[in-house]
């Protein structure tokens, strides 16, 4: 579905619910009363999710040729070119296409033409699913199909439909000069391309495979020691095929493959790109000494699975003046450091501080792992920075005792099996419980849904305490404290 | 397997390894200090200023970077009570809440560091490194909410007097900042790190201190042996960050080659508060490696 002047609209929907009169750009709602009672998969659309798929299906079709084009949103352009005689005819060889693409599940209409314009209109208009068009006979196979498969702009074909020009057929039979002089030359253009009079190229998608090196053994090998060295040389060699590209590694994997048992697979992801062979080696090293061999390691594949563009090492020389060290630098050595250290704790015991638009003081600055040498902004900064806050806070709040009152606010009071005897207070400062927060849980010591009237309050023993009180319920707690 | 070598030939490698040893003893690497602008430690602790040699060293005050500074914490004491009385029930606790670093000082030291580039040699930012979950401040502290500044108003203009076993003391007062805006800098350069065990820990603070990314770290030092300390002053030696080690106050006795030890403690406050003055802490210098003579002006 999508929203469109406010309404919401069918933007695809599959065989099932077009069976049962569900068309494009109808409102959802009259949509979900044509199907019910059965109630709908509703899913936002969302073009830029379905390029994505688009480009993925198109690499997945390069192993039928060599050339494949995008055709947003919805179309890929297959080369075929020569490739017949490969299946034992094109017929067959669109066959064998479509019959893979439908084991993906994903609905399929093809044709093949001797142009992009008459394939195209074939695939999407004509009657077979699977249409292959013999050479010279495009004009026939156009004919029939109505004047949309020629990839005209919506103005054109409204025109069109003003004239009672409804098929390609009708089309054909009007003279080039009338057409142009009436509707520009857009039009005669798509109709030289789907007759195949107007070559048109493809501009096919790029696709690198991810850099990968393997080394075999003569037989399983079970010393941890040759392995490693294999391994050592083998990432030397990927570590250089990468700078020859221009790139560096995001990501390694590295596979163990063993007589028996199924490949061992590690995998180093990296806080930023690298092509330094020694600190991918002491990543690697370690989850490859605890790696299990089993009976014996009889092949090693290492692939840069993610990979970046390299920082160009001609840069440093103008960065560099006198030997000092320069701000990459130093990002670079601490996300080498990152790696080090998340390889080892955990990528969850690496974190930094970020700050949220919060009045609620223990939900103002939650820690999220470290994002790869980029300093988060203290964005909603300006909702706590004019307030003075502790330099601990206790996590939950710890209840204590009032023992004496003096007026409105205790003078004693026990935390922490000792007895604190207040000698001033400052405050209060209410913080009123956001209205979204979530129930307490049962037997919480701290309702997080009461409003709380904070005080600063220091002892005779020269500590400074930051101590709330529930409005409602009057009980007391300590928070923090300045220390 | 040896090598035959001729006496010649051995006492020639001898020599190059004795004029290589004597090179290294003589010229130790200076990171220079972080000046912590507190006027009476300034005016104490002072180190060899960057990237010279010993014979026209210039001395910079402040903390020393490439080496150790021990802190001990404050501890959940009982007034009147010996501190460890309860410690079964603190135990029972966990440990966690047993003692805490001295989280504001540590935090404006490491703004120091991170505000006063390394020497000569760089010119960028660093990053400060938070290690194990007990030094983590509060992260309102991180963005500069406060300046902790010694105090003018106490009686006792440090640094004075001489009590127990402190080669000085004087007091720190905690300071509401006007405007918070450009110490920003230390929230955007902290990580936050926590090792799972003690092994860990060492571990980390060990990778830490060699990285030269890394202009300060603040580490939870509680359990370090001996021998702990004198690894992670060697891989401070090597990476030149200010290293500001934690421990907990029951630790003071306990052997370190840390070149520093400093303790905090809470200044009693008098029955008349002054608003004025929200926090103080008394600090001491326990111990200082090199530092001969402490030299007191205002007494002969």
């Amino acid at each position: 579905m999508r929203t469109h002047a406010g309404r919401t609209l069918v933007a695809a929907h599959d065989g099932t619910a077009a069976a049962l009169g569900v068309r494009r750009d109808m409102t959802l709602a009259e949509a979900r009363a044509l199907l019910a009672p059965e109630e709908p998969h509703v899913e936002p659309f969302r073009p830029e999710r379905d390029l994505h798929a688009l480009q993925a299906l198109a690499v997945w079709a390069l192993r039928f040729s060599p050339v494949v084009a995008l055709d947003p949103p919805d179309g890929l352009l297959v080369d075929l070119e020569g490739l017949g005689r490969l299946a034992g005819g094109e017929q067959r060889l669109i066959g064998i296409l479509a019959d893979a693409v439908e084991t993906l599940r994903i609905g399929v209409r093809a044709a093949a033409a001797d142009s992009v314009g008459c394939a195209w209109a074939v695939a999407r208009f004509g009657h077979a699913v699977r249409t292959q068009v013999p050479t010279g006979s495009e004009r026939d196979a156009l004919a029939p199909l109505p004047v949309q498969g020629l990839r005209l702009d919506p103005g054109l074909r409204d025109g069109l439909h003003e004239l009672g020009v409804e098929t390609i057929g009708q089309l054909l039979r009007l003279s080039h000069a009338e057409l142009s002089a009436r509707f520009g030359t857009a039009l005669p253009l798509r109709i030289n391309q789907a007759l195949g009079r107007v070559i048109e190229p493809l501009v096919p998608i790029e696709w690198h495979n991810p850099p990968q090196l393997e080394r075999s053994f003569d037989g399983p090998v079970r010393d941890l020691e040759t392995i490693m060295l294999a391994t050592r040389a083998t990432l030397d060699e990927l570590v250089a095929e990468l700078v020859s590209r221009g790139r560096a590694a995001w990501e390694l994997r590295t596979e163990l493959i063993s007589t028996d048992l199924p490949p061992t697979i590690i995998t180093v992801v990296l806080s930023r790109p690298s092509h330094e062979a020694a600190h991918l080696w002491t990543l690697l090293r370690p989850r490859l000494e605890c790696a299990s061999l089993g009976f014996g390691i009889e092949r090693i594949e290492l692939t840069a699975t993610r990979t970046a563009p390299a920082r160009r090492d001609h840069q440093a020389f103008w960065l560099e003046s006198g030997g000092a060290r320069r701000q990459p630098e130093l990002d670079e050595k601490l996300a080498e450091l990152v790696d080090v250290l998340s390889s080892r704790l955990g990528a969850r015991a690496i974190l930094m501080p970020r700050s949220v638009a919060s009045h609620v003081p223990e939900q103002a600055f939650p820690l999220q792992p470290f994002a790869g040498g980029v300093p988060p902004q203290p964005g909603a900064a300006d909702v706590a920075a004019r307030v003075e806050r502790p330099s601990k806070l206790l996590a939950p709040p710890e209840a204590l005792r009032i023992t004496s009152h003096a007026r409105a606010l205790p003078d004693r009071f026990g935390w922490r099996r000792d007895d604190h005897h207040v000698l001033a207070w400052h405050g209060p400062e209410r913080i009123a419980a956001p209205w979204w927060a979530s129930a307490p849980r049962h037997g919480a010591r701290v309702d997080p849904r009461e409003t709380r009237d904070y005080f600063r309050v220091h002892t005779t023993t020269g500590r400074a305490l930051w101590v709330f009180r529930e409005l409602d319920s009057r009980r007391w707690f300590v928070h923090g404290e300045w220390i | 397997m040896s090598t035959h070598l001729s006496p010649v030939r051995s006492r020639t490698a001898v020599q190059e390894l004795e004029r290589l040893v004597r090179s290294r003893q003589q010229a130790p690497t200076s990171f220079g200090a972080v000046c912590t602008d507190w006027p009476a430690c300034d005016a104490l602790i002072s180190a060899p200023a960057a990237g010279e040699s010993l014979p026209q060293r210039t001395d910079v005050p402040g903390l020393a970077r490439g080496v150790l500074h021990e802190w001990l914490g404050l501890e959940h004491a009982r007034p009147g009570g010996a501190p460890h009385s309860s410690s079964r029930d603190f135990a029972r606790r966990g440990t966690l809440d047993r003692w805490t670093p001295p989280l504001s000082l540590l935090t404006h030291l490491a703004e120091q560091a991170l505000r006063q580039p390394m020497g000569a040699s760089t010119s960028g930012a660093g990053w400060v490194l938070w290690i194990g979950r007990r030094v983590w401040p509060y992260g309102r502290t991180l963005m500069g909410q406060a300046v902790v500044r010694e105090s003018m108003t106490g009686s006792r203009r440090a640094p004075v007097t001489r009590d127990d076993d402190a080669l000085c003391s004087f007091d720190l007062e905690w300071h509401a900042r006007e405007d918070a805006r450009h110490a920003e800098q230390l929230f955007s350069r902290s990580l936050l790190l926590d090792p799972a065990h003690d092994e860990a820990r060492l571990w980390a603070i060990d990778g830490a201190l060699r990285c030269p990314g890394v202009a300060a770290i603040v580490a939870d030092g509680s359990t370090l042996s001996m021998v702990a300390t004198r690894r992670l002053q060697l891989a401070a030696a090597e990476g030149g960050a200010l290293a500001l080690i934690a421990r907990p106050p029951w630790e003071a006795r306990e052997l370190s080659a840390a070149t520093t030890r400093w303790r905090v403690r809470r200044a009693p406050r008098s029955p008349r508060p002054d608003a004025r003055v929200p926090m103080r802490w008394q600090l001491q210098l326990l111990r200082a490696k090199g530092l001969q003579r402490v030299r007191r002006p205002g007494m002969s």
